[in-house]
């Protein structure tokens, strides 16, 4: 299961690295979406890979239900951060100018 | 449909019917004769699973002794498969409905 980690380990740089760094050098809020975007949709190819293997009976009960549970907590932390992005989105296109 | 879904739902009609069986079984200990059924439970699931057949073939469960009436059940042997199976139904019950929540919270959006 994946750890919480703080949040300098994931970009693999000190939040002094990251305050010097210029232009394209930056880690863009982008690039960090799609990436996460992307690995959610890999766990979620994975629980299904695990039902199917749980089919042929390569895989135990437990780890089937860990690969499902691994599955939707990612899905249900995708979906609250697509949330808190479209509140944020809705509150600068109501303010005021 | 997803075919994870269509997996575990194979996996509940095999435990369904395997459980029918079972029952028989246990309905059937006393009477001289009987042979205690089974189905191989790997091979038909596969073979539901890959070609999607509903068809499952009975086998005659290998035993142990038979009684001195020919009656090959073994209550013993049936309870521990019944429990069996319903552990393989209730997981793919487990599984079914947090994969069907997903989808409904994907379409719902969380709200």
């Amino acid at each position: 299961m994946t750890e919480i980690k703080n949040i300098s380990e994931i970009l693999g740089k000190s939040l002094e690295e990251l305050k010097n760094l210029k232009g394209a050098q930056k880690e863009s809020f982008e690039q960090v979406l799609k990436d996460a975007i992307k690995e959610a949709s890999q766990i979620e190819k994975e629980a299904q890979n695990a039902i199917e293997a749980f089919a042929k009976g390569e895989l135990s009960i437990h780890q089937v239900v860990m690969a499902m549970q691994k599955a939707d907590l990612t899905l249900q932390t995708l979906i609250q951060v697509r949330n808190k992005v479209i509140t944020a989105y809705e509150e600068i296109s109501r303010m005021q100018v | 449909m997803d075919n994870s879904i269509k997996i575990l739902e194979k996996i509940m009609d095999l435990c369904t019917y395997r459980q029918k069986i079972l029952a028989s079984n246990i309905a059937n200990a006393d009477t001289p004769g009987y042979k205690a059924k089974d189905i191989n439970f790997k091979e038909e699931l596969k073979k539901a699973v890959e070609d999607g057949t509903s068809s499952f073939e009975i086998i005659e469960s290998p035993t142990t002794m038979p009684n001195r009436d020919g009656n090959t059940v073994n209550i013993e042997v049936e309870m521990t498969k019944v429990a069996e199976t319903m552990l393989m139904y209730n997981t793919a019950t487990q599984l079914l409905s947090t994969r069907i929540r997903m989808l409904k919270d994907a379409i719902k959006g969380g709200r």
